[in-house]
């Protein structure tokens, strides 16, 4: 296998017994025992193969219910495939969300400190990072203290955001979260991935809306019904 | 993952915070549950019922400790995974660090409440004795159960939200078919050896023998009881890695 491939997945398959209702206490599953035939099958994916190579950035799109976040939690290691294999070179982190474990109650710095670590840093790490996670999201220091229930919505974003934004890694997998939010957080994360690159990270950024996607990514995977349906190479002007 | 230490801290970390945040007494409820809890039964069962036992306050203050750290850690434990779903569906982290916290955060509440019991000590001291170093172990023991029941229940839990009502009822009937408000001896002999099948009898029956009266604890039943953690432990922790492959689809 080459050294120059990030990603490599090969006739990933997945799917879900969908129950018809959702059978949450026993006494739905003992009434349900009678009744048969209950799950709906559902083939999210269904023999999956790309590469994605070192250094690229590739954006996969699909209309609702084509597979494309059942793909990211698998890569993101949450779902394990039926079948096929998935190989990732280096280390990857995945963006399903922004501020993955915050909590309301507790304060903007201990949120740091616990988002922050979901995420996979060391707390020596965070303490060395504090100050410019801080600085990045431009939250007045004086409210570090404060729960964040009391943040503003736009605050609690940009806290999120600097907190990814500080996580070191070779691949990043994107949900469209870090697409969202005004003028000024976009260009923000456009700065966040034209970085990324420039240092020879690898992106993979997830949307259904293909506008979002041209602006961040050279190649496009187009997902349909579980399946790819295109491999779209003509962007490689585009992109950042 | 090589975070694991931190990320068990802050969990451990954010879950006491939660804990004693907006509330007046804070951290001194894990002292004061125990206790007023231990004052109702000992009202109760001393004065209704004049139990003949002159150590019957220590005994009764010590079965009810070990017994509070039980309930409350296996309750938690059982909602675990329940309660980190929202982290378990976005980030691939250790999930059994998820078991892990809210036990800990109940052994912090077991240390602390322990406090009460050695006040009580102070004002009716008992022999201090080579033995107790052993307590330690029984607590290692009872945590290796409470470890193995939130393997294998918080996985159960998942599915079926009924279990933290059954839970709960079983742990009421654990109390009271465990010597704990009244001394082993009222009931009849024949019936010990069903009585000491349940763990927190020996355990309980044990850490009153070496703390209360200073003697050795039973070799046969600290075998009985660490051998039973043990396989309960180590078999949840297999049954727990296996159903992680599939848990963010059951959540």
């Amino acid at each position: 296998m080459g050294d120059n491939i990030a990603i490599k997945i090969e006739g990933v398959s997945k799917t879900f017994w969908i129950p018809k209702e959702k059978r949450i206490t026993l006494k739905d599953r003992f009434l349900s025992f009678y009744r048969r035939n209950n799950y709906e099958k559902f083939v999210a994916l269904s023999d999956i193969s790309f590469e994605v190579k070192k250094g690229e950035s590739v954006g996969i799109v699909g209309p609702n219910g084509s597979g494309k976040s059942t793909l990211l939690k698998i890569l993101a290691g949450i779902y394990a495939p039926d079948s096929g294999k998935v190989a990732v070179h280096g280390k990857i982190v995945s963006f399903l969300e922004l501020g993955v474990g915050f909590n309301y109650e507790l304060t903007g710095r201990e949120n740091i400190y616990l988002n922050g670590v979901i995420l996979g840093l060391k707390k020596k790490e965070i303490d060395t990072k504090f100050d410019s996670v801080v600085t990045f999201s431009g939250i007045d220091r004086r409210f570090l203290s404060t729960p964040i229930m009391h943040y503003s919505s736009g605050m609690i974003v940009r806290l999120a955001f600097a907190v990814a934004a500080h996580i070191e890694a070779d691949i990043y997998v994107m949900d469209e979260v870090l697409a969202v939010g005004d003028v000024e957080f976009q260009e923000k994360s456009i700065t966040f991935f034209r970085e990324k690159l420039s240092l020879g990270r690898t992106l993979v950024f997830v949307s259904h809306d293909r506008n979002a996607v041209d602006k961040y990514t050279n190649r496009v995977l187009s997902l349909r019904n579980g399946r790819l349906v295109s491999v779209d190479n003509q962007n490689m002007t585009g992109g950042i | 993952m090589e975070n694991f230490k931190d990320l068990l801290f802050e969990f451990v970390k954010a879950d006491f915070k939660l804990r004693y945040k907006n509330s007046a007494l804070g951290f001194i409820w894990v002292l004061l549950k125990p206790f007023l809890m231990f004052l109702i039964l000992y009202l109760v069962f001393n004065f209704i019922f004049k139990s003949q036992d002159p150590n019957y306050a220590l005994n009764l203050l010590l079965g009810i400790i070990i017994f509070y750290f039980f309930s409350e850690s296996t309750m938690r434990g059982l909602t675990s995974l329940w309660d980190r779903s929202s982290i378990i569906l976005k980030v691939n982290f250790n999930r059994q660090l998820v078991i892990f916290a809210p036990i800990i955060n109940a052994f912090i509440n077991f240390f602390f409440s322990m406090t009460i019991f050695f006040i009580f000590w102070f004002f009716a001291p008992t022999p201090i004795t080579w033995w107790w170093l052993i307590f330690p172990v029984y607590i290692l023991i009872l945590a290796l159960f409470i470890l193995g029941f939130s393997f294998y229940a918080s996985v159960w839990y998942a599915r079926a939200r009924d279990l933290a009502n059954i839970w709960e009822v079983v742990l009421s009937l654990l109390f009271y078919v465990t010597p704990i408000v009244y001394p082993i001896n009222i009931i009849p002999a024949q019936y010990h050896s069903m009585m000491n099948i349940n763990p927190l009898t020996s355990i309980i029956r044990d850490s009153r023998l070496i703390l209360i009266y200073g003697h050795m604890p039973g070799l046969y039943s600290i075998i009985y009881v660490g051998g039973v953690g043990l396989f309960l432990a180590i078999t949840g922790w297999f049954y727990f890695k296996k159903s992680m492959k599939k848990i963010a689809e059951e959540l």
